[in-house]
């Protein structure tokens, strides 16, 4: 006879992810009020949600498809919250919240026809622009963070143009 | 799990490798002068002459925060002239009654051009100075060493203070506005109360 998991341990991956994406509008405020420290321990914390969703929820069984969608639009939500306090501070770029909406919105409209590529760089896409921002936020320095946004831009910009070779080599092996 | 190690890894290194040569582009850059001519903000005034000496820097902010500085010295009747920290900025400072020296702050230090700029001019004649500087975080340790800058250079510190975008700059909450929007109309507020104060 086996023992049923309790429901807050089933629902932990999900709550996890939730509680990031609550924390989306308190990052915004954090950074654009100021408030880096406390900005940096909250990201820290995001990031730790991050990790942590997608092993608990094979761990207890309750991996799906909704659960991903959900994993990937809060990570959405708080990078676009981030670094747009970045951009409304006039410290950083607005070309990263606009490329980062482009590149989620991109890989939505395409990945079905691109399911299994291996994209190292789009497959951390979203480690790579919260480390970047954890960077800026936890060190607080001009030039740190410069690179840091030349990093994220970067990133952003190679993970779109391998995902348009790729879906553009799909769609013409698809071609009749 | 070792197929996830490499996936990892793989990105770390690219991370890092990218960080590098950015962080390595950049330090060049910021070492790199901007030359502008010089432009004058209150033709007419009479109450005094300044001349604004900026290091632009890689962001709007310090630009931003050195313009409401310009703008409230010139509400107050003096003539503002605006320039860039660069070997083509004038270190002919007799004409002036304060100088005004803005830069963002890179890993403690006021960014290259303008202690550069200082270093040209030499001798400041205990001439009055203004410094703004900005920072990520607290820019206590740049505004102590840019201090020793200018007395070292034989300046008459009138005014400095240190900006920053991730540490709040107006603690009491007397502004209003995102915490780089505060510091803009807390500079204009200090030029107007500088200009009261200086002969």
């Amino acid at each position: 006879m086996t023992r049923r998991t309790p429901f807050l341990l089933r629902a932990s991956p999900d709550l996890l992810t939730g509680l990031r994406l609550a924390l989306a509008p308190v990052l915004y405020l954090l950074i654009v009020g100021g408030r880096g420290d406390a900005a940096a321990a909250c990201l820290a914390l995001a990031m730790v949600t991050d990790a942590l969703d997608g092993p608990l929820a094979r761990h207890f069984g309750v991996a799906s498809r909704a659960g991903a969608h959900f994993d990937f639009w809060a990570d959405f939500v708080l990078i676009e919250a981030v670094f747009s306090a970045f951009a409304m501070s006039g410290a950083g770029p607005w070309a990263i919240p606009l490329l980062t909406a482009i590149a989620f919105g991109f890989f939505v409209a395409t990945v079905r026809l691109t399911p299994a590529i291996y994209d190292p760089i789009g497959r951390n896409i979203g480690g790579i622009l919260m480390g970047s921002a954890f960077s800026v936020l936890a060190l607080r320095d001009l030039l740190v963070a410069q690179a840091a946004f030349m990093v994220a831009l970067g990133a952003l910009t190679l993970t779109l143009c391998a995902r348009a070779a790729f879906v553009a080599g799909a769609v013409r092996r698809s071609a009749p | 799990m070792v197929r996830l190690m490499r996936r990892i890894l793989a990105a770390v290194v690219i991370v890092l490798v990218a960080a590098g040569v950015a962080l390595a582009w950049l330090n060049w850059r910021v070492h790199q002068e901007t030359v502008t001519p010089l432009e004058t903000l209150n033709s007419g005034g009479t109450a005094g002459r300044v001349l604004a000496v900026l290091s632009p820097g890689l962001s709007s902010f310090p630009a931003d925060v050195m313009t409401a500085f310009d703008k409230g010295l010139a509400e107050k009747g003096w003539r503002v002239d605006h320039t860039t920290a660069s070997s083509e900025a004038t270190t002919d400072i007799g004409a002036y009654d304060l100088i005004v020296l803005a830069a963002p702050v890179y890993f403690s230090r006021a960014a290259p051009p303008l202690q550069d700029y200082v270093g040209r001019v030499g001798d400041f004649g205990g001439k009055q100075i203004a410094v703004l500087v900005t920072a990520g975080g607290d820019p206590a340790e740049a505004v102590a060493a840019t201090k020793a800058l200018i007395a070292a250079h034989n300046g008459t510190l009138a005014w400095i203070y240190g900006y920053a975008v991730y540490e709040p700059n107006d603690p009491d909450g007397k502004y209003e506005g995102s915490n780089t929007e505060r510091a803009v109309r807390m500079a204009h507020d200090a030029a107007l109360a500088l200009a009261g104060t200086l002969p």
